[in-house]
C-alpha cells in the first residue's frame, strides 16, 4: 500500500504538488488524471524519490520511502514510461534484465526470467529476444517495457502514460492486454494518463488533480456519475453518461435470451407457441447452441428469419454496456446477443438495461 | 541475356590497362634532373608486359562473375598480386638502370602512380561488401603497406630517387618523424582534454551551446597558415616578457605556436562529437536508466558510455588525421616534423625530396584512421553498429 501524507512539492515557489494526503491500496490499478500541469506526474515521481517532496511523507507499505536508499527502493518499484526509453545499445532480453543485473543475478537467470516475462506479454521469446529495440515497433517496445518493469517481480508498478506514443488501435489491444495481466499479477500499480477512456478503462481508482491538489479521488463510476464539482463535469465532458457505461460490463446486467433450435423452424418461421420476452425478439441457434439467426415478433406476427454473422452482432460477458449500446443503436434492435468465446448463446443484453444503468444511483 | 559488370572492379582493371601505356618510370643521372621516361615495354628487366596484361584481363573477367565467395577471394588475391607485380617491375628495372650511374636514380612516373590507383581502387573494391570481419578486413587493407615498406627494409628499392635521398637523412628522418607525431598527437590529447569538457558543458548549459560551437567554428575557417602566422607575434611578446616560458621554449616560431595553432584546429570535430555522443542518448533513456535504480556510476557504465564513447573517440579520430596534416604545414614556421623535408625539397627543385616527406605523412595518417577505426568498432556495442560509417 502507498500512501501520501501531506505532500507538497515547491518549484521554486511554483508548488506542483500542494497538500496531498492519499491511500492507494495494493492490488489495485490507480490511475492519475488531470489536465497538464496538474502535478500528476510529479506525484508518480515522488513514490520512487526521481523527485523529493519539498515537505510530508509517502510511505510504501508503512515505511516512509525517505528511509530507503534511493537506488534500492527503485529496484523494487517497476517504472514504465511513454518513451519506454529501451537502452539501444543492448537487445530485448538484455533490456528487460537491467533491474535482475543490478540485483546481481547470474546470467543464467536473468535469460530465463526475460524469456519468461516474453511469453507473459505474448511475444515469442524464440523471435524477439535477440532483436534490438530499434527493430521493435512502438507496441512491441512498450510491452518490452513493461515486461522489464516486471523482471525482478517489484510489488508496485509505476506507469507515466505507458501508451500514450501508440496509436489508438494499439492502445486499446495494449491496455486490454494490461487489465488482463493484472488481475493475474494483481500489482499495485499507479498509472498517470490525460485520457479519460484509458483511466476508466484502467483503474480502479481514479485520483483527478487540478493545479497540484486532489479535486476527487473515486471508484471510476462515481467519477463520471457523481462530479464533486463544475471542473470535474466539465472535466468528464458532456458525454460523461455515455463514458460511465464503459464502468460496466455485460455480465453486470446480462438477460436469459429466447432461442429456438434451427431444426424447429416450420417453412422458415417459427411455429406458434415459442414464447418470446418483452423485446420481441427471438434468436435461431443450431445445434451446438451456435448462433445463426435471428426474427422478431411485433403485432402477433413472426418477421422472416434472418441470418446473422455471430462475430458481426455479438458482445461478450466482459464488453461494455457502451460497447453494447453501439450495437444496439447501430443495428436499430431492442436487444444484443451475449456470446461466449465460440459464439454460443449465454444471454442478451437490452436496451431497457442499459437505461436502468443509467438511471441508477449515483448518477445526479 | 545481359551481362551483370561488378563496376568498381571493372574501373580498377580498365585503368590498369591504360596505365601500361603511359612512362612507367623516370630515369635520371642525379637528384635533380630532368628524367627519361621509360615505357613499361621498354623496361631492361622484369616481369614481361604479358603478365600484368593477362592478369589485369583476368581481373576484368571477374567482373563479370557473379557474387560467389570463391570469385571475391580471386579479387582479393589478384588485386594485390597486381600490385606485387608492378612493385617488381619497379624495382628490378631500376636496378638494371642505376647501375651504371654514380649518381643515378630512377622515379614512378605516371604509368607506375596510376597503376597504384588501379590497385587501391581493386582492393578497395574487392574489400567493398564482403562479407569479411574487422582483424582480417584490416590486414588485407594494409597488405599493399607492408608489401611497400618490406621491400624497402629488404633494400628492394635502393635505386629508387626517393629512397636515395631517404637514405642520406636517415637519422633527421627519425627525429623528424617523431617531431611530427609529437605534435600532432600532443595536439589532439590537448584539444581532447579542452574539447570533451566543452562539447559537455555545451549539452548540459544550453546556453551556452551557440558560444562554444560560434568559438570552435571560427577557429576553423581561419586557413592554417593565417593562423599560424597570427601566433608568431603575441608568442614572441609572452616569450620576451615572461623569460621562464622562454626556458620551457615557447617563441614566436617552433613548436610552441604550431601546437596552439594545431589543438585549435583539432578543437571542432572532438568538441562537436562530445556533444554529439550525449546527444545521441535519448532523455527516455536516462531517465528509466535512473527509474530503474541504477547509481551514478552504473548509469555511466550501462547507459552513458555504450552510446556516447564511439561517436566521441570518431571525433578524436577525424582530429588525429587533421592534425597529422597540418602537422605538415607547421614545418613552414620552423616547428620541423616531416614537413620539413617537403618545404626543403620545394627549396631545391628536388621533386624526390618532397614526395620522401609526403609519403610516410599519408601513411602515418591511414595507419592512424585504420587503427582507431578498428578500436571504435571494437567499442561500438552490437546495437549500435549503424553510427559506423565504415
Amino acid at each position: 500500500m502507498i500512501k501520501f501524507e501531506h505532500v507538497v512539492k515547491d518549484y521554486n515557489g511554483v508548488t506542483a504538488v500542494d497538500d496531498i494526503s492519499l491511500e492507494l491500496p495494493a492490488g489495485k490499478i490507480c490511475v492519475f488524471i488531470g489536465p497538464s500541469g496538474c502535478g500528476k506526474t510529479t506525484s508518480l515521481r515522488l513514490i520512487n524519490r526521481m523527485i523529493e517532496p519539498s515537505s510530508g511523507t509517502i510511505r510504501l507499505d508503512g515505511t516512509p520511502v525517505s528511509k530507503i536508499k534511493a537506488e534500492e527502493l527503485r529496484r523494487g518499484i517497476g517504472y514504465v514510461i511513454q518513451s519506454v526509453g529501451l537502452l539501444p545499445h543492448m537487445s530485448v532480453r538484455e533490456n528487460i534484465g537491467i533491474v535482475p543485473r543490478l540485483l546481481g543475478w547470474d546470467k543464467q537467470k536473468r535469460d530465463d526470467r526475460a524469456d519468461a516475462l516474453l511469453e507473459l506479454i505474448g511475444l515469442a521469446p524464440a523471435v524477439y529476444r535477440d532483436k534490438l529495440p530499434h527493430e521493435l515497433s512502438g507496441g512491441e517496445a512498450q510491452r518490452v517495457g513493461v515486461a522489464r518493469a516486471l523482471a525482478a517481480d517489484p510489488p508496485v508498478l509505476l506507469m507515466d502514460e505507458p501508451f500514450g506514443a501508440v496509436d489508438p488501435l494499439g492502445r486499446e489491444v495494449l491496455q486490454r492486454e494490461f487489465l488482463s495481466l493484472n488481475r493475474e499479477l494483481k500489482k499495485t500499480v499507479v498509472f498517470v494518463t490525460h485520457d479519460l477512456d484509458e483511466a476508466i478503462r484502467l483503474g480502479d481508482r481514479i485520483v483527478l488533480m487540478r493545479e497540484g491538489k486532489v479535486v476527487q479521488d473515486d471508484i471510476p463510476e462515481r467519477i463520471l456519475g457523481a462530479p464533486r464539482n463544475e471542473f470535474v463535469r466539465e472535466f468528464v465532458g458532456a458525454d460523461r453518461a455515455l463514458k460511465r457505461l464503459s464502468c460496466f460490463t455485460v455480465e453486470s446486467c446480462m438477460h436469459h435470451a429466447a432461442s429456438l433450435d434451427l431444426s424447429a423452424l416450420e417453412d422458415g418461421r417459427p411455429p406458434e407457441g415459442v414464447q418470446v420476452n418483452g423485446t420481441g425478439t427471438l434468436w435461431i441457434v443450431d445445434a451446438g447452441s451456435v448462433l445463426v439467426g435471428m426474427c422478431r415478433r411485433s403485432e402477433g406476427k413472426w418477421s422472416d428469419v434472418r441470418e446473422v454473422r455471430a462475430a458481426e452482432l455479438g458482445v461478450n460477458t466482459l464488453s461494455s454496456l457502451r460497447d453494447a449500446l453501439s450495437r444496439l443503436l447501430g443495428r436499430g434492435l431492442k436487444a444484443v446477443p451475449v456470446l461466449s468465446e465460440d459464439n454460443r448463446l449465454i444471454g442478451e443484453v437490452r436496451l431497457t438495461d442499459i437505461e436502468a444503468v443509467n438511471q441508477s444511483d449515483g448518477y445526479v | 541475356m545481359r551481362l551483370a559488370c561488378e563496376k568498381t572492379t571493372a574501373l580498377g582493371a580498365v585503368i590498369g590497362i591504360g596505365a601500361l601505356s603511359l612512362p612507367f618510370l623516370l630515369m635520371k643521372e642525379n637528384r635533380v634532373a630532368l628524367g627519361v621516361p621509360y615505357l613499361y615495354h621498354a623496361l631492361p628487366r622484369g616481369p614481361h608486359m604479358l603478365l600484368p596484361l593477362t592478369l589485369l584481363l583476368v581481373i576484368l573477367a571477374t567482373a563479370f562473375f557473379p557474387e560467389r565467395p570463391a570469385v571475391r577471394a580471386a579479387k582479393i588475391v589478384l588485386g594485390q598480386l597486381y600490385l606485387a607485380l608492378m612493385l617488381a617491375a619497379l624495382s628490378l628495372a631500376g636496378a638494371v638502370l642505376v647501375a651504371p650511374e654514380a649518381f643515378g636514380r630512377v622515379s614512378p612516373s605516371s604509368g607506375f602512380w596510376l597503376a597504384a590507383v588501379a590497385a587501391y581502387i581493386l582492393i578497395q573494391g574487392s574489400l567493398k561488401n564482403a562479407p569479411i570481419g574487422y582483424p582480417l578486413r584490416f590486414l588485407i587493407g594494409v597488405a599493399p603497406l607492408i608489401l611497400v615498406v618490406g621491400m624497402f627494409l629488404g633494400g628492394w628499392l635502393d635505386s629508387l630517387a626517393v629512397v636515395m635521398e631517404f637514405a642520406n637523412r636517415q637519422d633527421r628522418f627519425m627525429s623528424e618523424l617523431a617531431t611530427h607525431l609529437y605534435i600532432s598527437l600532443t595536439a589532439v590529447g590537448l584539444a581532447t582534454l579542452i574539447g570533451v569538457p566543452l562539447g559537455v558543458l555545451a549539452w548540459k548549459q544550453r546556453h551556452l551551446e551557440k558560444p562554444v560551437f560560434g568559438g570552435v567554428n571560427a577557429l576553423q575557417t581561419i586557413p592554417s597558415l593565417a593562423l599560424f602566422g597570427l601566433m608568431i607575434a603575441p608568442l614572441a611578446y609572452v616569450s620576451r616578457q615572461f623569460p621562464l616560458l622562454r626556458e620551457l621554449g615557447v617563441s614566436g616560431i617552433g613548436n610552441a605556436p604550431a601546437l596552439i595553432a594545431i589543438t585549435l584546429y583539432a578543437l571542432l570535430p572532438i568538441t562537436r562529437n562530445a556533444y554529439a555522443g550525449l546527444a545521441a542518448i535519448e532523455t527516455g533513456v536516462i531517465d528509466s536508466g535512473r527509474g530503474m535504480g541504477m547509481t551514478r556510476v552504473e548509469l555511466m557504465r550501462y547507459v552513458e558510455v555504450p552510446i556516447a564513447l564511439p561517436i566521441m573517440l570518431s571525433g578524436v579520430r577525424v582530429s588525429t588525421v587533421q592534425a597529422i596534416g597540418n602537422t605538415a604545414v607547421a614545418a613552414l614556421i620552423g616547428a620541423g616534423g616531416l614537413g620539413a623535408f617537403v618545404f626543403q625539397g620545394l627549396g631545391q627543385g628536388a621533386p624526390d625530396l618532397i614526395v620522401m616527406g609526403v609519403l610516410p605523412i599519408i601513411a602515418l595518417s591511414v595507419c592512424i584512421d585504420r587503427g582507431l577505426a578498428v578500436l571504435i568498432s571494437v567499442l561500438t556495442p552490437p546495437g549500435r553498429k549503424d553510427i559506423l560509417d565504415d
